[in-house]
């Protein structure tokens, strides 16, 4: 599994889309697989009770468990199920985008995704760093930080730095903000300030970068982790892997589990999303045509114009 | 400037008379570019030269306070996950404490500047 790549991803994602998308959804997307698992897959006690899986790569990735909210498939049930309630196709589409993103990312490491469940079983996976999550939380980070995962994290944070641009705050309020209806709404309802509403935006940028240092130092200095940067590493982990069929029966599990992908997707198209999006472009129209006072959006020049006028 | 876009659940939105604050740019971003040029910035009506033209000694302030506070943030928040790991590094409660840092340098920010002049409020 990824760790800090998943927030970082969201930056780049809501730049390069060329269309009208909701950063707050891409953000919850990539985090949405693990919201529901991740805190389970080390195990937890609650009201004296103490859960466990007895194979964590199983019950986090695989089938019977809650492999299923790492496949593509679920990914585009739950943004028809938002675009039915929200009638807001931003954040349909930014939900579908972080989770196909965060369920992309996951096939790095070696135990993978069952990218076409419910269609296969299959596991896909590049086998680039081990996972570790059998080993608890610590044990996880620690092998996670000390081989090639640390990189692609370091890498995702490079790409938030070369596209620099999306966390200065006049991109924020021009095109974040613009984009996602949920900031105004925040502004009108919640009363944030315009600090509270960038340092928002900008935390989980903050949270995902310091967190790839403090854990990756920890693990140096205070774990003592030895660096492995060998593709599957680290070597001193016991390594999880997924039994894997011959080539033959893997390329048609993989043909199969994408023409069913596609047809199902096809299908759910024709008989529910297309209704449902040309009612989310009607909500959207009339919303353009009657815009909610508090949603608008004033850069310095128009500010200023503004402060002239009431003085 | 209409977002062009809301969601079914912002019903307060219609509510008849309802005046609320604008979301303001308020140019104080120590970067502060124009959009580029590749992308259509499309709420973003002002000329790129007015925003220059914009700048206020208390937008520096800002921008200098906003800096500091991120570079606190950023420093904070790695000094207590090297120190206490899951205690904060999680996707809670990381962003959370960056947020507060944030807001508290701010505040204090506000506070010294109150204080050099000589404004109690």
């Amino acid at each position: 599994m990824s760790w800090a790549a998943h927030e970082l991803e969201s930056y780049v994602l809501q730049k390069h889309i060329k269309t009208k998308v909701s950063f707050l959804a891409i953000l919850l997307g990539c985090f949405w697989p693990d919201m529901i698992t991740k805190g389970t897959v080390y195990g937890f006690d609650a009201f004296g009770w103490h859960f466990h899986p007895k194979n964590p790569n199983l019950y986090h990735r695989g089938w019977p468990g809650v492999g299923f909210t790492h496949s593509l498939f679920y990914g585009v049930v739950v943004a028809l199920l938002v675009l039915w309630i929200t009638k807001s196709r931003q954040w349909a589409l930014g939900l579908l985008i972080g989770h196909w993103a965060h369920v992309f990312t996951d096939i790095c490491d070696s135990v993978g995704v069952m990218l076409f469940f419910p269609f296969s079983t299959q596991h896909y996976t590049i086998g680039m760093w081990a996972y570790a999550a059998q080993q608890g939380r610590y044990g996880d980070a620690a092998a996670y930080y000390s081989s090639l995962g640390g990189v692609w994290d370091l890498f995702w944070l490079l790409m938030v730095l070369v596209s620099w641009r999306v966390l200065t705050r006049n991109y924020f309020f021009t095109r974040v903000v613009a984009d996602d209806p949920v900031w105004p709404w925040f502004r009108r309802r919640l009363k944030m300030s315009e600090v509270l509403m960038l340092a928002l935006y900008r935390a989980y940028f903050l949270y995902g970068a310091c967190r790839i240092f403090a854990w990756f130092f920890w693990a140096r200095f205070i774990e003592k982790a030895p660096l492995d940067l060998s593709w599957g590493g680290p070597y001193w982990v016991t390594k999880v892997n997924v039994e894997q069929p011959s080539w033959g029966e893997f390329l048609f599990n993989a043909a199969y589990g994408a023409a069913a992908l596609a047809a199902a997707m096809a299908l759910l198209w024709w008989a529910v999303g297309r209704r449902l999006w040309r009612r989310a472009e009607a909500h959207d129209k009339a919303r353009a045509k009657n815009p909610p006072k508090a949603g608008r959006l004033l850069v310095p020049a128009a500010r200023s114009a503004e402060s002239q006028h009431s003085s | 400037m209409p977002t062009g876009h809301d969601r079914s659940t912002d019903d307060e939105a219609d509510a008849p008379g309802e005046t609320e604050p604008p979301i303001a740019a308020d140019g104080g971003d120590e970067q502060s570019p124009p959009a580029p040029p590749d992308e259509p910035a499309a709420e973003a009506d002002p000329p790129a030269e007015d925003d220059a033209a914009e700048y206020r000694p208390e937008d520096v302030r800002e921008g200098v306070v906003d800096l500091v506070a991120y570079v606190v943030g950023a420093a904070g928040l790695i000094l207590l996950g090297y120190f206490t790991q899951r205690d904060v590094l999680t996707w809670t409660r990381g962003p959370f404490v960056v947020v507060c840092i944030i807001l508290a340098v701010h505040w204090i920010g506000r506070r010294i500047q109150a204080g050099k002049t000589g404004d109690a409020g």
